[in-house]
């Protein structure tokens, strides 16, 4: 029997640990790309906490779950004590010139893909706040802050082709959420 | 024994020593498309995503995103005050610039990616593909020989220590910076196989028509149904390619290619613009590094001989 018993260099050593920091990072991160199965839950749960406080949470499922069949923006009205109402719009990227609507890409996500969703009622009374910061006057104050979101389908491919160019506009209207301001918010 | 034949083979993937030249332009690359997307980006309206009377407060980020857990956010430890976030904005631009020319580089990219961790957790809002892939390619780059490539720290160094050896690294970062590019692609695919459009074809057409997302109009190509299946198919090939066959030495740079014209074309008809380039330059990682010598070779060839050209004629 041929054979070396030598003991492991400090290189071997480092290509171990290597090693399994690059399997444990493929693992993990195939079950942070799974559906929330039970199992997957309870295999992540001991990593969980140490991979968000590192940022290291990925998701790319782009244009699949999330293909959207229809556009849509946001609005936000602020009633002001005299009645009267201002309107706010995020910038819209379709009625941007090419350059400011490269600049300005942020507000699109964030108009688009996080505005208008569940999760993100829980940060709205922020956004009246901040909304009403902005335009807060002591003579007029803001009473209250709604957000709206304006859609319009974009129509089902086998029913009717639409053009690129002559997409419908967004005509159909919701109130998503609706804040009254009262005085502890301009403390 | 067969054990032993599949560790030299891993190990030789992983650990075999090979030029930093790929790392390298992809670093300068990276750090280009980071600085455009900082400062572009970013900058306009920083103080409304990341200011202390920002959109969103951290209060309730702490409270509703960080679910009670700890998360590293190093703008807390800073004063409260907005001078102080715009400093911390602009200390992260200088990391950028500096990982670019590959001054301190290892130390500029670990800064860049704590910013980068830090604004993810301090405004989970105002993020995108882009800004993910970033903070993770940063955090790879930390630990790569990015650096000993045309880089202020290789001039450094080789003024000290003067060698004509051709300097060859552990690839351990570049490797895992195309793990991760593979398991973009994995994921983006595999997702995509539950959704019905991309099966049928339609999936272009539905993208397409997202109004706030088109670039370029491009209706000759888009308004025609036959070219969107084609290009939805197309999609799902070269995806399913980039965490397959791109390990195939021998059809790699077909995939990438094909990879190539995917992104360029993502880019001009709808506008995701940085996520697009950071994938288009990190195919570089992919390069065999003698070939890549070889290019830049030809390339300087052929500049010079033109330059030569221009200044006799002149």
């Amino acid at each position: 029997m041929q054979g070396n018993l030598s003991r492991p260099t400090s290189k071997t050593l480092g290509e171990i640990v290597l090693s399994i920091v690059s399997v444990f990072y493929i693992v993990v991160n195939v079950l942070w790309f799974l559906p929330a199965y039970g199992w997957r839950e309870r295999l992540l749960e001991p990593v969980k906490m140490w991979w968000q406080f590192w940022g290291l949470g990925q998701q790319w499922s782009m244009f699949s779950c999330d293909l959207r069949h229809f556009n849509l923006h946001t609005l936000a009205t602020l009633t002001f004590a005299d009645g009267t109402v201002m309107l706010w719009e995020p910038p819209r990227m379709e009625r941007l010139n090419l350059w400011d609507g490269f600049r300005l890409q942020r507000f699109r996500k964030w108009d688009v893909d996080y505005l208008p969703t569940e999760y993100y009622r829980e940060f709205c009374p922020d956004l009246a706040r901040y909304l009403g910061r902005l335009n807060y006057n002591p003579q007029n104050k803001p009473m209250s802050f709604a957000l709206h979101v304006l859609s319009a389908q974009i129509p089902e491919v086998d029913k009717v082709f639409i053009k690129r160019g002559e997409l419908p506009e967004h005509t159909k209207y919701s109130t998503i959420f609706v804040y009254k301001f009262s005085d502890r918010d301009w403390r | 024994m067969i054990l032993a034949g599949c560790w030299q083979r891993w190990c030789k993937f992983w650990f075999e020593p090979k030029s930093p030249l790929p790392l390298a332009i992809f670093r300068i690359l990276f750090g280009l498309i980071a600085m455009q997307n900082a400062i572009v980006h970013t900058w306009p309206g920083f103080l409304s995503w990341y200011g202390l009377n920002g959109i969103v407060s951290i209060d309730s980020v702490v409270g509703h995103y960080w679910d009670g857990l700890p998360r590293l956010d190093l703008i807390l430890l800073l004063p409260r005050s907005d001078e102080w976030i715009i400093a911390f904005f602009w200390t992260y631009v200088l990391a950028i610039f500096f990982l670019t020319i590959g001054f301190g580089t290892r130390y500029s990219a670990a800064f860049m990616a704590l910013a980068l961790i830090s604004f993810r957790q301090h405004d989970t809002f105002n993020l995108h593909g882009g800004d993910t892939f970033e903070r993770l390619a940063a955090v790879f780059l930390t630990f790569s020989p990015a650096g000993e490539a045309l880089s202020v720290d290789s001039m450094l160094k080789h003024r000290r220590i003067p060698s004509s050896e051709p300097m060859r690294y552990c690839p351990w970062a570049q490797r895992m910076l195309q793990v991760q590019v593979a398991l973009i692609y994995a994921h983006s695919f595999v997702s995509k196989l539950f959704v019905p459009q991309w099966l049928d074809g339609t999936a272009v057409y539905y993208a397409t028509r997202i109004d706030n997302l088109v670039h370029l109009p491009m209706s000759w190509l888009f308004d025609n149904l036959a070219v969107c299946k084609l290009l939805t198919w197309f999609t799902l090939i070269v995806e399913f390619s980039m965490f397959t066959l791109v390990w195939l030495k021998k059809v790699r740079y077909i995939v990438l290619a094909a990879a190539l014209i995917l992104h360029l074309g993502v880019d001009a008809a709808l506008s995701v613009p940085v996520f697009e380039w950071l994938m288009i330059v990190s195919f570089i990682n992919f390069v065999e590094p003698a070939d890549l010598s070889r290019w830049m070779t030809a390339a300087k060839r052929i500049i010079s001989a033109k330059f030569r050209l221009r200044l006799s004629a002149d």
